[in-house]
């Protein structure tokens, strides 16, 4: 099965500030991939070198086996792309705006079109200017959904919408799924949307990537400890993986990633009172992922008292 | 099928098991009768709006465990009763709601009969609810 | 595609119709407004279509709506995103490109060719206006049309741009210097092509910018060359506003000349010139002169007003003189501007350019009242008859025209719509003839003067004869005559000048006579005018600038197309390069030496350059010879259009290396990849018969 997405050692540069670096990834199809990172990570950079709008520095992305810098028109016709910001013509339509983005394609399914219209509480006589966040929304996936892409990306889809919206956004991309091979891409900062449809999730930091796996390796893999002292907790030991610890009067509450039975063992080595694995959903371990490191009381770092 | 299945996206539990759960729990509490056909995985998704994959997962999860059968073709299914839980999981896995309880108990300076009572009630109402809803699928043809 | 147009068509039609109703008040108002009362028109200010305030609005109006439409139709859909969602179709980019362009072509007829249509139109319909329409009244309307059309490309090029603020500014410089071109230029045909030609360059640069808008390597060659030829007229462009900045600010150079004039009483002088400013009078040979009247300040008014008579008499010597054309953008070339007659009414005559023919207005009634051809005054119904190659017509008097050729004269009173054949003294061929004018306390003086083959015939204001003179040099050598008249009208001043036909070089070494005569052709005076020494001619800074930094290219190029031209027997390029390899060798090789050392010395400085940004060595070369071809011009598209690589410092070796390339060029070291932190996790994919199946 050939992959969909390849990217390659992806360096890209705006200016001399590095922006993505050597980012390899390989998306198969049928599958539903979350893209996170904090805000300014790359992924949206990622996304638009993939498309082919921008070049990158170094390294090579495809797409369904065509370089992203000459990606040709039936190739853009199996991807459907839905930018951040959900841009429309103001001018046009409901309607309108469904004709003009059908004259594009050999193939447009109009009943999809008009079944996503409808969900969102659309009629074909509103001018695209005049509608709300939520309902631009729907009309920007509508017109991505409609030509039955192979490959959907989405930058941000749920930036700004209700709750109704949004569900109703995870509802048409699961919707695009019931065909086999139909792969998604979505990047979204709402985690727990991403627990509920992803596969995998690839996450970003600093450019850098950190992670690619599916949600339930993800969520396992990162753990927080709690050790109990009689007294003040000792200061926090050099483990591997280390994320972040929290040091309070008696407690120490220590997240690690990819916990071993040594790293455990280090942790007994301590000698505390009690020694807790926590269950982390999936939005704490995110954070504590890409959160700031080190040692902190309250949510500043100090430097070691004693 | 009058079983309601409902998840909470931002728990502690993953996805998978909390539907495990409520499908276990639809079996022990009746709602799901023994060779009846579970929701199909896709239905359930699409109702639910989570990754049919987890859906699945839940599913072979369940078979594995001897909750679920799966017939070849036709779907998945109750699966016939089977006590093959180990003396040790009766033990592990209650003490941990236990400990809640008597967590929460402790903090309402409860004594430890009153928390007895409580848990004896609560054993006989879920008692009388299955046995209410047996008696119910019985009655039909 | 169909699609596009409609979507760029309905989105930016407002604009249009916005820009018709500007752009056609605009020119109505500069054809009907007028300084004067009546409708008249001068040769200065231009007929109808070629009105200075008309072409005020073609020559800045069309070029700014067609900036105007092109960033209208991109910069609101530039954001980032926005774009990205426009370009991500599936069609090319081309395609969209395309369709953006041909919607925009259409939307700039309907805003600029639409009002100048009807201008045209208005100015061609008999009744609206008091002069006649000749078709090419619109080609300075279409040569600005079509510049209009390039400011258009030149916005999308600028705005299609993502590398830096200097390329996005030179496509609107290559613009400008289209501009300059052509209104500088005197043939319609050059200056359509120029516009044409760079409309077309900035089309497909801009057409390689907007699927790859930020590397030039991925770009196709024809749009790269493309891309280069617009860079290099926007370094022309703004070469051409340097210079006039220079020129306005920078200091001027010392312009010494001497000449003599002639006073009111026919006194030779010798005037001292600096810059235009007269800084010494003196008598003909130099001495100081005593008459106050005569001073610094107040010789302008005593001066006598000489006009030629002839700028050659005698045999042919092969000599023909040289016609003046006038530019396409000037009344002349087109039609004649006569004077306008108060009585009985209003009229103005035109004269037709090319048909040689003459045309009658009258100004209130804004219609044709009467045809002067060669079958003299004629009702306009009539088919013109043209006046013959040999004749000529002037207006040398306010009432007539006079109508002369090598054998006879003829007045063309016009007033009256008579024509009376002058009856000349001497023998003929006539060689020219010229009006004399003085001041007295009666009133003007004037005499009408022709020059015949042993004299000249001198005569009034009417047809009266008054004088016949003798030439009294040798008109073959000294047939340039200048001719004045005193204020009581009994004097005539003559002076006898080179002909023209003489080398210039040449005739900088003859003498001058000034011979006094009487009415009875009696020489009262004849003073012998010794040549005047030359100054130096000083250039000014900015010539100097220019021509040093000239590229080499072009002067050679120039120079082989003369040598060419010499040796398919163009006298003019053979004397233009005899000229400049002989005649003035020093300033050239001057020159040589200058410009050859520049071009070398940007050559170098290019080279380094190149070679530290690491360019591919193909390049390298390739750049240094195109900045030693082109000077300072090559110098400038190189800094800017030469793929330069951002470069960083190496981790190894601390030398600038480029960032798009995966080994150090010092040092031959990769990228390091990031060091793993030991948080990372990576699962891999499931092998696919293992996914999950969905029942």
């Amino acid at each position: 099965m050939n992959p969909v997405i390849e990217i390659k050692g992806l360096t890209k540069y705006y200016g001399t500030k590095e922006i993505v670096r050597d980012l390899s990834l390989t998306v198969p199809p049928g599958m539903i991939y979350g893209f996170l990172g904090r805000n300014g990570t790359g992924k949206t950079t990622t996304i638009r070198v993939l498309l082919g709008f921008e070049e990158p520095t170094r390294g090579e992305t495809r797409v369904f086996g065509e370089d992203s810098r000459r990606l040709s028109p039936a190739t853009r016709a199996r991807i459907g792309y839905l930018p951040e910001g959900h841009h429309v013509y103001g001018w046009m339509t409901v309607a309108e705006c469904g004709r003009f983005q059908a004259s594009f394609f050999k193939s447009w399914n109009q009943e999809i079109f008009d079944a996503v219209i409808t969900h969102f509480r659309l009629t074909k006589s509103m001018k695209a200017g005049h509608l709300s966040r939520g309902q631009c929304a729907g009309l920007c996936l509508a017109m991505t959904l409609a030509p039955e892409p192979e490959l959907l990306v989405l930058d941000d889809p749920a930036l700004g919408l209700d709750p109704v919206a949004r569900r109703s956004l995870l509802q048409s991309m699961l919707y695009v799924t019931r065909r086999p091979e139909r792969t998604i891409l979505f990047s979204s900062h709402l985690l727990s949307d991403v627990e509920r449809v992803a596969d995998r999730i690839v996450v970003m930091d600093g450019g850098v990537l950190r992670a690619d796996c599916t949600v339930d390796q993800f969520r396992s893999s990162v753990r927080q400890y709690i050790l109990k002292f009689r007294g003040l907790p000792p200061p926090t030991p050099e483990l591997p993986g280390l994320l972040e610890s929290f040091r309070t009067d008696d407690q120490l509450a220590i997240t690690l990633a990819n916990p071993t039975a040594d790293t455990e063992a280090l942790l007994a080595a301590l000698n505390p009172v009690s020694l807790e694995p926590v269950e982390m959903s999936l939005e704490d371990a995110f954070v504590s992922y890409v959160g700031e490191r080190g040692e902190k009381t309250f949510f500043i770092r100090e430097p070691d008292k004693k | 099928m009058s079983l309601a299945f409902s998840i909470l996206p931002a728990s502690d539990v993953p996805i998978f098991r909390q539907v495990m759960q409520q499908v276990q729990l639809g079996v022990v509490m009746g709602k799901l009768q023994v060779g009846e056909q579970v929701p199909a995985v896709r239905v359930l998704a699409e109702s639910l709006v989570i990754n049919p994959n987890t859906v699945a997962r839940a599913y072979q999860e369940l078979i594995r465990d001897g909750v679920l059968e799966s017939r070849q073709g036709r779907g998945v299914f109750v699966a016939e009763r089977r006590q093959d839980f180990s003396g040790e999981e009766r033990g592990i896995r209650p003490r941990r709601s236990a400990e809640q309880l008597c967590h929460e108990a402790i903090l309402l300076a409860a004594s430890l009969p009153e928390a007895r009572i409580a848990v004896d009630a609560a054993w006989k109402n879920l008692r009388d609810e299955v046995q209410q809803s047996q008696n119910l699928k019985s009655k039909k043809p | 595609m169909r699609a596009l147009l409609w979507k760029e068509f309905r989105e930016n039609l407002k604009w249009a119709l916005l820009g018709a109703l500007a752009l056609g008040g605009a020119l109505c108002y500069g054809l009907y407004q007028t300084s004067y009362g009546e409708m008249t028109f001068s040769s200065y200010e231009g007929i109808t279509l070629l009105r200075k305030q008309f072409l005020l609005v073609t020559t800045f109006g069309f070029p700014a709506f067609g900036l105007f439409l092109g960033l209208v139709q991109v910069l609101p859909e530039l954001k980032r995103d926005r774009w990205a969602a426009l370009l991500h179709r599936p069609v090319s980019h081309e395609m969209i490109f395309l369709g953006k362009i041909l919607a925009g072509v259409i939307l700039y007829g309907i805003a600029a060719l639409f009002p100048f249509a009807m201008a045209v139109w208005l100015v061609a319909t008999p009744g609206n206006f008091a002069a006649p329409f000749v078709p090419g009244l619109m080609l300075p309307g279409l040569a600005d049309l079509l510049v209009g059309l390039v400011y258009y490309f030149a916005a999308f090029a600028m705005t299609l741009q993502r590398r830096g603020w200097a390329e996005r500014c030179l496509p609107l410089l290559a613009a400008l210097y289209v501009s300059y071109f052509v209104l500088g230029t005197s043939l319609f045909r050059v200056a359509a092509e120029s516009a044409l030609a760079m409309a077309l360059a900035l089309g497909v640069a801009s057409w390689g910018i907007i699927g790859k808008p930020e590397s030039l390597a991925e770009r196709s060659l024809l749009t790269r060359f493309a891309l280069v030829a617009v860079m290099f007229y926007g370094v022309c462009g703004l070469g051409e506003f340097g210079k006039s900045l220079l020129e306005a600010v920078g200091p001027e150079p010392r312009r010494q000349s001497v000449q003599y004039e002639i006073s009111k009483d026919g006194v030779p002088l010798r005037l001292t010139y600096l810059n235009s400013v007269v800084t010494d009078v003196t008598d003909a040979q130099g001495r100081p002169l005593d008459d106050p009247k005569l001073s610094k300040e107040r010789i302008r008014n005593e001066t006598s007003y000489l006009n030629t008579v002839s700028s050659y008499i005698g045999d042919s010597h092969g000599w023909k003189p040289r016609e003046w054309k006038a530019s396409y953008r000037q009344t002349e070339l087109y039609l004649s501007v006569g004077n306008v007659y108060q009585f009985p009414q209003n009229e103005q005559w035109f004269g037709f350019v090319p048909e040689r023919s003459w045309i009658c207005y009258v100004s209130s009634q804004k219609k044709p009242v009467s045809r002067l051809d060669a079958g003299g005054f004629q009702p306009v119904s009539a088919a013109p008859v043209a006046f013959s190659r040999e004749d000529n017509i002037e207006g040398l008097r306010s009432d007539c025209y006079v109508i002369w050729n090598q054998t006879s004269v003829r007045l063309a009173y016009l007033a009256k719509r008579k024509i009376v054949d002058l009856p000349l003294p001497g023998p003929l061929p006539i060689y020219g003839l010229a009006g004399a004018y003085a001041q007295s306390p009666q009133g003007p003086v004037r005499v009408t003067v022709f020059a015949l083959k042993d004299g000249l015939a001198v005569y009034d204001d009417s047809e009266n004869l008054i004088a016949f003179v003798p030439y009294t040099r040798d008109v073959s050598k000294w047939g340039r005559i200048e001719v004045g008249v005193n204020s009581g009208r009994d004097r005539l001043f003559l002076w006898y000048n080179p002909s023209s036909w003489i080398d210039q070089n040449e005739a900088k070494t003859m003498p001058t006579f000034l011979e006094v005569v009487d009415l009875k052709g009696q020489v009262l005076t004849s003073t012998t005018l010794d040549p005047l020494p030359a100054f130096p001619w000083e250039r000014s800074l900015t010539q100097m600038l220019t021509q040093r930094l000239q590229s080499p290219a072009l002067f050679f190029g120039e120079m082989g197309y003369r040598k060419v031209g010499a040796i398919m027997g163009s006298t003019r390029l053979e004397n233009a390069l005899k000229f400049q390899l002989v005649h003035s060798w020093p300033q050239t090789r001057e020159l040589l030496i200058w410009m050859l050392g520049l071009s070398l010395c940007f050559a170098g400085v290019a080279y380094f350059q190149a070679r530290r940004a690491h360019l591919v060595g193909g390049r390298v070369m390739a750049w240094t010879l195109f900045v030693f071809a082109f000077n300072l011009a090559g110098f400038l598209v190189f800094r800017l259009a030469a793929d330069w690589p951002r470069q960083t410092a190496c981790a190894q070796c601390r030398k600038p290396r480029p960032i798009d390339r995966g080994l150090c060029p010092s040092c031959g070291k990769g990228w390091e990849t990031p060091d793993p932190t030991g948080t990372e996790i990576i699962s891999p994919l499931p092998a696919p018969a293992s996914l999950a199946q969905t029942t």
